[in-house]
Protein backbone atom coordinates (compact mmCIF):
# COMPACT_ATOMS: atom_id res chain seq x y z
CA UNK A 1 0.00 0.00 0.00
CA UNK A 2 0.90 3.30 -0.98
CA UNK A 3 1.54 6.11 1.31
CA UNK A 4 2.33 8.60 -1.10
CA UNK A 5 -1.09 7.40 -3.30
CA UNK A 6 -3.23 8.12 0.33
CA UNK A 7 -1.46 11.28 0.45
CA UNK A 8 -2.39 12.26 -2.87
CA UNK A 9 -5.81 11.59 -1.95
CA UNK A 10 -6.13 13.24 1.10
CA UNK A 11 -4.57 16.39 -0.92
CA UNK A 12 -7.46 16.16 -3.82
CA UNK A 13 -9.50 16.00 -0.83
CA UNK A 14 -7.91 19.15 0.75
CA UNK A 15 -8.21 21.33 -2.63
CA UNK A 16 -11.93 19.84 -2.95
CA UNK A 17 -12.88 21.38 -0.05
CA UNK A 18 -11.07 24.79 -0.42
CA UNK A 19 -12.99 25.05 -3.72
CA UNK A 20 -16.65 24.35 -1.87
CA UNK A 21 -15.55 26.80 0.79
CA UNK A 22 -14.94 29.32 -1.84
CA UNK A 23 -18.05 28.78 -3.39
CA UNK A 24 -20.19 28.71 -0.03
CA UNK A 25 -18.66 32.31 0.73
CA UNK A 26 -19.18 33.51 -2.86
CA UNK A 27 -22.89 32.40 -2.42
CA UNK A 28 -23.31 34.03 0.77
CA UNK A 29 -21.43 37.16 -0.58
CA UNK A 30 -24.21 37.45 -2.81
CA UNK A 31 -21.06 37.16 -5.34
CA UNK A 32 -22.73 34.22 -7.24
CA UNK A 33 -25.68 33.53 -8.20
CA UNK A 34 -27.47 30.91 -10.84
CA UNK A 35 -30.62 29.91 -12.91
CA UNK A 36 -31.64 27.27 -10.89
CA UNK A 37 -31.96 24.74 -13.34
CA UNK A 38 -28.58 25.19 -13.94
CA UNK A 39 -27.68 24.74 -10.03
CA UNK A 40 -30.00 21.96 -10.10
CA UNK A 41 -28.25 20.05 -12.37
CA UNK A 42 -24.96 21.11 -10.52
CA UNK A 43 -26.53 19.71 -7.55
CA UNK A 44 -27.85 16.59 -9.07
CA UNK A 45 -24.85 15.51 -10.36
CA UNK A 46 -23.01 16.73 -6.87
CA UNK A 47 -25.07 14.11 -5.24
CA UNK A 48 -24.47 11.35 -7.82
CA UNK A 49 -21.02 11.52 -6.39
CA UNK A 50 -21.64 11.34 -3.38
CA UNK A 51 -23.78 8.60 -3.77
CA UNK A 52 -21.14 6.51 -5.73
CA UNK A 53 -18.73 7.31 -2.72
CA UNK A 54 -21.23 6.30 0.04
CA UNK A 55 -21.77 2.76 -2.30
CA UNK A 56 -17.89 2.44 -2.37
CA UNK A 57 -17.25 2.72 1.42
CA UNK A 58 -20.14 0.38 2.26
CA UNK A 59 -18.95 -2.40 -0.42
CA UNK A 60 -15.59 -2.20 0.79
CA UNK A 61 -16.52 -3.20 4.62
CA UNK A 62 -15.68 -6.79 3.63
CA UNK A 63 -12.59 -5.79 2.17
CA UNK A 64 -11.02 -3.95 5.18
CA UNK A 65 -12.12 -5.86 8.10
CA UNK A 66 -11.79 -9.77 6.19
CA UNK A 67 -8.42 -9.06 4.47
CA UNK A 68 -6.43 -12.09 6.22
CA UNK A 69 -2.66 -12.09 6.93
CA UNK A 70 -0.43 -14.76 8.38
CA UNK A 71 -0.33 -15.50 11.64
CA UNK A 72 3.05 -14.62 12.16
CA UNK A 73 5.47 -11.13 12.73
CA UNK A 74 4.87 -10.17 8.99
CA UNK A 75 1.58 -11.30 9.02
CA UNK A 76 0.63 -9.35 12.00
CA UNK A 77 3.03 -6.03 10.55
CA UNK A 78 1.08 -6.22 7.04
CA UNK A 79 -2.00 -6.53 9.23
CA UNK A 80 -0.94 -3.22 10.68
CA UNK A 81 -0.26 -1.63 7.56
CA UNK A 82 -3.47 -2.03 5.61
CA UNK A 83 -5.95 -1.54 8.86
CA UNK A 84 -4.23 2.35 8.94
CA UNK A 85 -4.43 2.17 5.37
CA UNK A 86 -7.94 1.03 5.32
CA UNK A 87 -9.29 3.61 8.07
CA UNK A 88 -7.31 6.23 6.11
CA UNK A 89 -9.06 5.26 2.92
CA UNK A 90 -12.67 5.40 4.59
CA UNK A 91 -11.83 8.60 6.56
CA UNK A 92 -10.71 10.57 3.51
CA UNK A 93 -13.42 9.10 1.08
CA UNK A 94 -15.94 9.82 3.82
CA UNK A 95 -15.37 13.50 4.18
CA UNK A 96 -14.69 13.42 0.49
CA UNK A 97 -18.91 12.50 -0.02
CA UNK A 98 -19.63 15.07 2.62
CA UNK A 99 -17.95 17.69 0.86
CA UNK A 100 -19.83 16.37 -2.47
CA UNK A 101 -23.16 16.85 -0.39
CA UNK A 102 -22.67 20.59 0.80
CA UNK A 103 -21.26 21.09 -2.79
CA UNK A 104 -24.94 20.66 -3.97
CA UNK A 105 -26.44 22.23 -1.34
CA UNK A 106 -24.32 25.30 -1.77
CA UNK A 107 -25.48 25.21 -5.91
CA UNK A 108 -29.24 24.96 -4.83
CA UNK A 109 -28.43 28.07 -2.38
CA UNK A 110 -27.09 29.82 -5.84
CA UNK A 111 -30.49 28.82 -7.04
CA UNK A 112 -32.35 30.20 -4.73
CA UNK A 113 -30.24 33.31 -4.39
CA UNK A 114 -31.15 33.90 -8.12
CA UNK A 115 -34.69 32.63 -8.06
CA UNK A 116 -35.02 35.48 -4.89
CA UNK A 117 -33.41 38.22 -7.13
CA UNK A 118 -35.62 37.75 -9.96
CA UNK A 119 -38.83 37.25 -7.94
CA UNK A 120 -37.91 40.80 -6.32
CA UNK A 121 -37.44 42.56 -9.64
CA UNK A 122 -40.73 41.54 -10.96
CA UNK A 123 -42.28 42.86 -7.44
CA UNK A 124 -40.15 46.11 -7.88
CA UNK A 125 -40.80 46.77 -11.78
CA UNK A 126 -44.69 45.37 -11.12
CA UNK A 127 -44.63 48.22 -8.48
CA UNK A 128 -43.48 51.13 -10.64
CA UNK A 129 -45.80 50.01 -13.26
CA UNK A 130 -48.99 50.41 -11.40
CA UNK B 1 -16.90 31.44 -9.69
CA UNK B 2 -18.37 28.62 -11.94
CA UNK B 3 -17.33 25.10 -11.78
CA UNK B 4 -18.61 23.00 -14.47
CA UNK B 5 -19.83 19.78 -13.53
CA UNK B 6 -17.45 18.09 -15.88
CA UNK B 7 -14.85 19.45 -13.13
CA UNK B 8 -16.39 17.29 -10.59
CA UNK B 9 -16.38 14.17 -12.28
CA UNK B 10 -13.10 14.32 -13.45
CA UNK B 11 -11.89 14.88 -9.82
CA UNK B 12 -13.72 12.10 -9.01
CA UNK B 13 -12.18 10.13 -11.36
CA UNK B 14 -9.30 10.89 -10.64
CA UNK B 15 -9.80 10.41 -6.61
CA UNK B 16 -11.06 6.97 -8.13
CA UNK B 17 -8.14 5.83 -9.93
CA UNK B 18 -5.82 6.95 -7.07
CA UNK B 19 -7.85 4.92 -4.55
CA UNK B 20 -7.74 1.94 -6.99
CA UNK B 21 -4.05 2.38 -7.65
CA UNK B 22 -3.07 2.81 -4.23
CA UNK B 23 -4.75 -0.70 -3.14
CA UNK B 24 -4.43 -2.71 -5.88
CA UNK B 25 -0.82 -3.88 -4.56
CA UNK B 26 -2.53 -6.16 -1.76
CA UNK B 27 -6.69 -6.09 -2.68
CA UNK B 28 -6.27 -8.32 -5.13
CA UNK B 29 -8.07 -11.32 -4.83
CA UNK B 30 -5.75 -14.89 -3.73
CA UNK B 31 -7.07 -17.48 -5.69
CA UNK B 32 -7.04 -19.77 -2.74
CA UNK B 33 -9.56 -17.28 -1.03
CA UNK B 34 -12.19 -19.23 -2.82
CA UNK B 35 -10.65 -21.99 -3.72
CA UNK B 36 -10.07 -23.37 -0.53
CA UNK B 37 -13.53 -22.48 0.85
CA UNK B 38 -15.85 -23.46 -1.86
CA UNK B 39 -17.15 -25.94 0.74
CA UNK B 40 -18.44 -23.84 3.17
CA UNK B 41 -20.33 -21.19 0.80
CA UNK B 42 -23.91 -20.25 2.56
CA UNK B 43 -26.51 -21.63 0.83
CA UNK B 44 -28.74 -18.77 1.35
CA UNK B 45 -29.03 -16.05 -1.13
CA UNK B 46 -28.79 -12.41 0.97
CA UNK B 47 -29.89 -10.87 -2.03
CA UNK B 48 -33.54 -12.16 -1.83
CA UNK B 49 -33.90 -11.94 2.08
CA UNK B 50 -35.54 -8.77 2.59
CA UNK B 51 -38.87 -7.99 -0.23
CA UNK B 52 -39.00 -4.50 -1.30
CA UNK B 53 -41.63 -3.99 0.83
CA UNK B 54 -39.58 -4.42 3.71
CA UNK B 55 -36.80 -2.93 2.28
CA UNK B 56 -38.83 0.35 2.15
CA UNK B 57 -39.89 0.04 5.00
CA UNK B 58 -36.47 0.02 6.13
CA UNK B 59 -36.00 3.27 4.89
CA UNK B 60 -34.38 1.48 1.83
CA UNK B 61 -34.41 2.20 -2.20
CA UNK B 62 -35.59 -0.81 -3.15
CA UNK B 63 -34.65 -0.20 -7.28
CA UNK B 64 -30.89 0.76 -6.12
CA UNK B 65 -30.15 -2.68 -5.56
CA UNK B 66 -26.63 -3.59 -6.15
CA UNK B 67 -24.16 -6.44 -6.74
CA UNK B 68 -21.64 -6.66 -3.70
CA UNK B 69 -18.33 -8.73 -4.44
CA UNK B 70 -15.61 -8.14 -2.09
CA UNK B 71 -13.06 -11.05 -1.30
CA UNK B 72 -15.15 -14.03 -1.14
CA UNK B 73 -18.05 -12.21 0.06
CA UNK B 74 -21.08 -12.21 -2.25
CA UNK B 75 -24.30 -10.39 -1.68
CA UNK B 76 -26.48 -7.02 -2.20
CA UNK B 77 -26.48 -3.26 -1.30
CA UNK B 78 -29.33 -0.30 -1.42
CA UNK B 79 -28.90 3.24 -0.74
CA UNK B 80 -31.55 4.25 2.19
CA UNK B 81 -32.14 7.51 4.57
CA UNK B 82 -30.66 7.68 6.47
CA UNK B 83 -29.13 4.58 6.88
CA UNK B 84 -27.88 2.43 3.85
CA UNK B 85 -27.35 -1.41 4.35
CA UNK B 86 -25.38 -4.56 2.58
CA UNK B 87 -26.24 -7.96 2.94
CA UNK B 88 -23.36 -10.48 2.04
CA UNK B 89 -22.19 -13.80 2.88
CA UNK B 90 -19.13 -15.26 3.56
CA UNK B 91 -17.36 -18.76 4.02
CA UNK B 92 -15.99 -17.98 7.55
CA UNK B 93 -17.27 -19.14 10.55
CA UNK B 94 -17.74 -16.34 13.79
CA UNK B 95 -15.63 -18.30 15.28
CA UNK B 96 -13.08 -17.59 12.29
CA UNK B 97 -14.25 -13.56 13.26
CA UNK B 98 -13.33 -14.20 17.40
CA UNK B 99 -9.94 -15.36 16.08
CA UNK B 100 -9.37 -12.14 14.32
CA UNK B 101 -10.80 -9.99 17.17
CA UNK B 102 -7.63 -8.06 17.91
CA UNK B 103 -7.25 -7.60 14.72
CA UNK B 104 -6.21 -3.62 14.21
CA UNK B 105 -8.48 -2.78 11.95
CA UNK B 106 -11.12 -3.25 14.42
CA UNK B 107 -12.02 0.28 16.19
CA UNK B 108 -14.77 -1.79 18.15
CA UNK B 109 -15.47 -5.65 17.74
CA UNK B 110 -18.53 -6.92 20.11
CA UNK B 111 -19.60 -10.51 20.48
CA UNK B 112 -23.32 -10.35 20.73
CA UNK B 113 -26.18 -12.26 20.43
CA UNK B 114 -28.74 -12.36 16.63
CA UNK B 115 -31.77 -14.26 18.33
CA UNK B 116 -30.48 -16.85 19.79
CA UNK B 117 -27.61 -17.52 17.65
CA UNK B 118 -24.12 -16.17 18.60
CA UNK B 119 -22.94 -13.03 16.33
CA UNK B 120 -20.46 -10.49 16.08
CA UNK B 121 -20.54 -6.96 15.62
CA UNK B 122 -17.97 -4.52 14.20
CA UNK B 123 -17.03 -1.07 13.38
CA UNK B 124 -13.77 -0.03 10.79
CA UNK B 125 -14.55 3.47 10.56
CA UNK B 126 -13.63 6.03 13.53
CA UNK B 127 -16.80 8.13 12.92
CA UNK B 128 -18.92 5.99 14.05
CA UNK B 129 -21.51 6.03 11.02
CA UNK B 130 -20.74 2.19 9.67
CA UNK B 131 -21.29 -0.88 11.32
CA UNK B 132 -21.32 -4.73 10.49
CA UNK B 133 -23.58 -7.21 12.35
CA UNK B 134 -21.99 -10.44 11.71
CA UNK B 135 -24.35 -13.88 12.06
CA UNK B 136 -23.69 -17.66 11.44
CA UNK B 137 -26.00 -19.09 8.77
CA UNK B 138 -25.68 -22.46 6.99
CA UNK B 139 -22.35 -23.33 6.70
CA UNK B 140 -20.61 -19.67 6.46
CA UNK B 141 -21.55 -16.40 7.70
CA UNK B 142 -24.40 -13.61 7.07
CA UNK B 143 -23.22 -10.00 7.16
CA UNK B 144 -25.82 -7.15 7.72
CA UNK B 145 -23.41 -3.67 6.71
CA UNK B 146 -25.37 -0.19 8.48
CA UNK B 147 -24.03 3.04 6.99
CA UNK B 148 -25.05 6.24 8.28
CA UNK B 149 -25.47 7.89 4.23
CA UNK B 150 -23.67 11.39 3.84
CA UNK B 151 -26.36 13.18 3.09
CA UNK B 152 -27.98 11.94 6.25
CA UNK B 153 -24.29 13.23 8.01
CA UNK B 154 -24.26 16.27 6.78
CA UNK B 155 -27.96 17.18 7.86
CA UNK B 156 -27.09 16.00 11.15
CA UNK B 157 -29.44 13.25 11.38
CA UNK B 158 -28.40 11.17 13.94
CA UNK B 159 -28.90 7.36 13.83
CA UNK B 160 -27.06 4.22 15.56
CA UNK B 161 -26.05 1.83 12.74
CA UNK B 162 -25.29 -0.82 15.21
CA UNK B 163 -28.61 -1.01 16.40
CA UNK B 164 -30.27 -1.26 13.34
CA UNK B 165 -27.71 -3.38 11.91
CA UNK B 166 -28.72 -5.95 14.70
CA UNK B 167 -32.46 -4.65 14.28
CA UNK B 168 -31.98 -6.23 10.42
CA UNK B 169 -30.28 -9.46 11.50
CA UNK B 170 -33.07 -10.37 14.24
CA UNK B 171 -35.69 -9.67 11.44
CA UNK B 172 -33.92 -12.17 8.67
CA UNK B 173 -32.39 -14.57 10.81
CA UNK B 174 -35.31 -16.95 11.31
CA UNK B 175 -35.39 -16.95 7.51
CA UNK B 176 -32.27 -18.41 7.43
CA UNK B 177 -30.62 -21.83 8.00
CA UNK B 178 -28.99 -22.67 11.51
CA UNK B 179 -25.26 -22.32 11.45
CA UNK B 180 -23.95 -26.04 10.91
CA UNK B 181 -20.64 -25.51 12.51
Amino acid sequence: MSETSFGELGGSLGALTEQQSDLEAAVKSGQLWMEAGVAEHAATRCEQAADEIDEWLADTNELVQRRKFGDNEDGEAAAARYATAGQEYVQVMTEAGDVFRRMADTYRAAGRTAAEADQASEQLLGSAES
Amino acid sequence: MRVSPGKWRALLAVTAVAVLSACAGEISRAAGDLEGSADRRPTVDPCTLLTDAELAQLGMQPETRRTVQELDAIGCGWRGQPLGLTLTTNPDTIADYRERKDDPVFVTFTENQVNDRPGVQTRIATSGRQCAQAVGTGSGVLSVGVQLSSRAAVDGVQADPCAEALRIAELIEPRTPKAGN
